[in-house]
């Protein structure tokens, strides 16, 4: 079992007491599972993702990942797990503005220290694999929603990682490049990457082996 | 890694010019400076290094005890010092004497007057100088040697092939024919001995008189010791000399009062090398003034410190996405640390590259202005660059580790929606305008006292009319001074463009000279003594307040004494009263005939002291002072000098104007002031580019709601004021923290002054004032372009 959650919960402390966004959160996601997180807005959907990615803490219950438990850790492993072990792709895609798609892409392996050569290659084949080699000088402002999260989706993959969280990644995108990216993740689940997804849509939710609903910070 | 860094922070630079610029500009300003005293500090450390036994020389000073404790150190000690110290130490192995005097010297090129300096042969086994030809030290242990320098020799003989040249020279004790026996290089410009000719020590005029006589302190003495030896160690020797010969010592100070219960001499040894940097002794370049720059220099990296800061935090929000993605793919702290001060440290290098730019282009301005020979290519060497190396890291470290630490800090996900975890962001922002405020004001402060200040001394009123005065010095020998300036006398009194003519032994600013007496009830006088004739009074236009002034037949028996020597020994009826004791017996004591009215004779950080003017037949009147019509007044003195060649020949005369002398009292303070002011409006510059900095961004941070404010019916002049509160608040604020320290500060620097502004409140409403409106204008600017927008496109931003 890669993921286990137990009574998770998340609340912010608000004025008038705890504001709830996650309640009693329990799940398990095996190695090689590809789910779906769907739910209306405001349901909890990226509070979740950003706890199993390690970029949140959640209020209380525990969060075990391949087998570790997650709040104990410090953030030097915690940047170890996101850097080594972990993907993240964003609806609002979040490339830095002042780099090119190929620095963007090649970021993530200067923080794990990969030599220079060995990360050429890395990046070449993934702007082939994702054909992109055309655009790699290019700024994100100088790219289309689709082809931003094309770059998005590569950074994430630049690093092989065994979990892949996406959170509403073809929200902006039009139907037809949300179809190229949901084919990507059907082909890395093949290949045997752990994906989970946020979702608005039934028809990406559908491609999962298994969609979770999200209703007010309850598991339904 | 590096280069990621360093790509996307050039990128961001030259995205936001506008801020970009600020920061590099002021850090540039400030680095300018910083870079300015470190040369300067290097080139006063590099003062004597040129000699090569340094380790070894020492100088001996002598700590006079003063009451009040404030002791005053002084290169000049009793010549018969040496011999005792010779003979008495064994750690002493080799010493040499030195006076200071002027010569004139009678060359191919005509006769010139010429600063010397009398010595004796170990001068030269000790100190390094580098000879042409001849030998200087046996050159010294003749009697009629003399040492040249490549420089004098060039100026009066047009040569340095001048070994066994004979040459007459003039002192106050006669004309005397000496021989060159050395030829040196001129001492390098750090060396605190200049000199353009040394001659034995036996020739100085005065030797005869100080050779044994422990009551005249009037030369250096400087010695070599055999290895390391302390300062205080010869303690007990030196005590030991003192007991021999000086028991007696007068223990008085100018009110007649017993000092100290301390022994009255204290000698020691000051290592050479410390002698240039030695505040105590004031031979060299006192440290304090190397001080004041330096923390001229530390303000204005101070504020372009905060710009960077201030800046750099109002637009950490626009940074929050970013530094949510790194951490999100991974980066940690140490990253993100690294990142942002990597940024800090590019801007911080172009700002230096600037700051070269600027130095290569400044820098004989600022020579001029600080008399050195400051110089980028010579005085660049490893030193210089560990210390550049140095002021950087912690220039990066003061300007980069806060914003960069509260960008690390940030938990990703509250990054990643702009959500600012730190609340203290704003109060921090806004401590830190008050701050900037606060330092332009207290610059503010410090510019305006010192210009008022400065004005005060230099009008205030000195008890005699300093305008039109020339100020004629003869040089010559000593019995024929007074047959000579008799002479220059009539010749000047001959000429239509001349008024009045005086003669006098001291000009007003030019030498000091102090007399101590007993009287009959062995109670102390001291005075200054000043020779003068008959014409001093109306030519100065001193006022009398009592009695009479000089006649032509009066002699030495008669004085006028100045109104704070009546008011200090308490005489009543001053008129007729006769000073007895003040000639110790050697002839008939003064009376006094008449009280004038203080004027000032030196500058104004003292007091007027208690002075006495006496008229000598043969006295040693080197000076004229000559009041001349105002009309036409380079003509007159061409006709003078003419007319002065003619009566004279061969007699050198120099002259100059006596409110230049004056002047030249306050050179330091006209510098100080010179850089205060340019400092000055650095500073304020840079504080206003900060400014405008901020506003900017708080305009752009509240662009919807202004908009939304325009919609809703607001006016400009109410946008504007919403905009410029803020400001407005900070400033008066602000003042709260300068004007004490301002006060403090500037009350300390008054106190220097005998004669000195008051510090009222308008100085301090004033730089306020000045300040506010610098800060209304600049946010205006950015204000005005808000609240004229139209509201729609604003509202669009968002
Ligand atoms: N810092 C915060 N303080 C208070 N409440 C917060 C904070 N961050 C998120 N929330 C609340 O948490 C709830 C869940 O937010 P979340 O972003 O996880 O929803 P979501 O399911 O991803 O919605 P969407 O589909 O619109 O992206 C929302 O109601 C939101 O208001
Ligand atoms: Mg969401």
């Amino acid at each position: 079992m890669l993921i286990q959650l137990i009574d998770i919960e998340k609340y912010y402390q608000t004025g008038a007491g705890k504001t709830f966004v996650l309640r009693n959160i329990n799940l398990e996601i095996d190695q090689g599972e590809f789910v779906s997180i769907m739910g209306p807005s405001g349901a909890g959907k990226s509070t979740l993702l950003h706890i199993l990615g390690v970029l949140d803490d959640p209020s209380g219950g525990s969060y075990l990942l391949d087998g570790h438990e997650v709040s104990s850790l410090s953030d030097k492993h915690r940047g170890e797990l996101r850097r080594e072990m972990i993907g993240f792709i964003f609806q609002a895609y979040h490339l830095i503005d002042e780099l090119t798609v190929y620095e963007n892409i090649e970021t993530p392996l200067l923080y794990r220290k990969v030599k220079s050569a060995e990360r050429r290659g890395m990046v070449s084949d993934i702007l082939d694999r994702f054909q992109i080699v055309g655009k790699k000088d290019l700024f994100p402002a100088q790219l289309s929603g689709g082809q931003q999260q094309v770059v998005g989706v590569a950074r994430a993959l630049i690093s092989s990682p065994r979990l892949l969280l996406a959170d509403e990644p073809t929200g902006n995108l039009s139907s037809k490049e949300g179809e190229t990216i949901m084919g990507l993740f059907k082909e890395l689940h093949e290949a045997g990457t752990t994906i989970v997804q946020a979702t608005h849509s039934e028809a990406n939710a559908a491609w999962a082996d298994r969609v979770i609903n999200l209703q007010d910070g309850w598991i339904t | 890694m590096l280069r990621n860094y360093l790509i996307s922070t050039l990128r961001r630079l030259r995205r936001a010019k506008g801020f970009t610029a600020i920061n590099i500009i002021g850090l540039s300003v400030g680095l300018t400076g910083a870079v300015l005293v470190l040369l300067l500090v290097q080139y006063e450390l590099g003062f004597d290094q040129h000699n090569d036994k340094l380790d070894s020389l020492h100088i001996v000073i002598n700590r006079v005890a003063r009451p009040g404790g404030s002791d005053r150190h002084s290169p000049n000690v009793p010549m018969p010092l040496a011999p005792e110290l010779l003979s008495q130490s064994p750690q002493i192995v080799r010493s040499a004497r030195l006076a200071i005097g002027e010569m004139i010297v009678h060359g191919d090129e005509g006769s010139f007057e010429e600063g010397v300096i009398f010595s004796e042969p170990d001068l030269f086994n000790m100190f390094s100088f580098e000879v042409i030809s001849g030998d200087p030290a046996a050159a010294l242990s003749r009697p009629d040697g003399l040492v040249i320098t490549r420089e004098a020799a060039l100026k009066h003989f047009g040569t340095v092939d001048l070994i066994g040249q004979p040459v007459a020279l003039t002192n106050p004790a006669g004309r005397n024919e000496f021989q060159v026996l050395a030829v040196v290089e001129s001492p390098p410009v750090q060396s605190t001995f200049q000199f353009r000719m040394v001659l034995p020590l036996q020739t100085h005029f005065a030797f005869a008189r100080r050779e044994l006589n422990w009551n005249s302190s009037n030369s250096f003495l400087l010695v070599e010791t055999a290895g390391a030896v302390g300062k205080y160690d010869l303690d007990e020797t030196f005590q030991a000399i003192v007991q021999k010969n000086k028991p007696d010592r007068a223990h008085v100070d100018a009110q007649g009062q017993q000092p100290t219960d301390r022994p009255y001499w204290n000698f020691y040894l000051l290592p050479f090398e410390d002698l240039h940097l030695s505040a105590q002794v004031g031979i060299g370049v006192d440290p304090r003034v190397l001080a004041i720059l330096a923390a001229i220099a530390g303000l204005l990296l101070t504020i372009a410190i905060f710009n960077f800061v201030l800046l750099a935090l109002g637009r950490l929000k626009s940074r929050f996405v970013e530094v949510g993605i790194r951490r999100m793919i991974g980066a940690s702290r140490g990253n993100l640390t690294a990142m942002f001060l990597a940024e800090v440290l590019v801007t911080t290098l172009f700002a230096l590259g600037l700051s070269f730019i600027i130095l290569e282009f400044s820098l004989p301005a600022f020579n001029r202005l600080l008399g050195r020979e400051l110089a980028l290519g010579a005085m660049v060497d490893v030193g210089f660059w560990a210390a550049v190396v140095l002021l950087i890291s912690l220039l990066v470290l003061a300007a980069g580790i806060f914003p960069a630490l509260r960008l690390a800090s940030m938990r990703p996900v509250q990054a990643m929606h702009g959500i600012d975890s730190a609340s203290r962001k704003k109060g921090a922002l806004r401590v830190g305008v008050i701050f900037q405020f606060s330092l332009a004001i207290f610059i503010l402060v410090t510019a305006l006292v010192f210009n008022s200040q400065m004005k005060f001394v230099l009008e205030q009123p000195l008890g005699f009319n300093q305008s039109q005065i020339v100020v004629y010095k003869i040089a010559t020998e000593g019995e024929k001074i007074s047959a000579w300036s008799q002479r220059l006398k009539e010749v000047l009194l001959r000429d239509r463009g001349v008024r009045s003519v005086t003669k006098t032994s001291v000009s007003v600013s030019r030498g000091f000279d102090r007399q101590g007496w007993y009287d009959r009830s062995k109670k102390f006088w001291r005075a200054v003594v000043r020779d003068v004739d008959e014409s001093y009074l109306t030519t100065m236009e001193i006022s009398l307040l009592m009695g009479r002034d000089f006649r032509e037949q009066d002699d030495a028996e008669v004085v006028l004494v100045n109104q704070t020597f009546v008011d200090q020994f308490g005489l009543e009826n001053p008129i007729g009263y006769l000073l007895d004791g003040f000639s110790y017996g050697a002839g008939t004591d003064p009376t006094i005939i008449g009280v004038v009215d203080d004027y000032n004779f030196s500058s104004l950080y003292s007091k007027v002291q208690p002075m006495m003017l006496r008229k000598r037949p043969a006295g040693l009147y080197s000076y004229l002072l000559a009041r001349i019509a105002p009309d036409d007044v380079n003509g007159t003195l061409q006709r003078l000098a003419d007319s002065w060649k003619n009566a004279a020949p061969g007699i050198p005369l120099t002259y100059n104007f006596l409110d230049e002398d004056i002047e030249n009292l306050y050179v330091v303070e006209k510098k100080i002031r010179a850089v205060t002011q340019g400092a000055a409006i650095l500073a304020l510059a840079l504080a206003a580019m900060g400014l405008l900095g901020m506003a900017t961004i708080e305009v752009s941070r509240r662009t919807k709601e202004i908009g939304i404010r325009k919609v809703l019916g607001a006016s400009v002049p109410d946008i504007m004021s919403l905009l410029s509160r803020r400001m407005v608040l900070s400033n008066l604020l602000a003042n709260i923290i300068a004007w004490p320290i301002g006060w403090m500060v500037m009350q300390k620097w008054l106190g220097l002054f005998a004669y000195r502004i008051d510090l009222g409140l308008g100085t301090f409403v004033m730089a306020g004032l000045l300040a506010l409106a610098i800060a209304v204008i600049t946010v205006s600017t950015q204000a005005v372009r808000a609240a004229t927008a139209n509201p729609v496109d604003s509202l669009r931003y968002e």
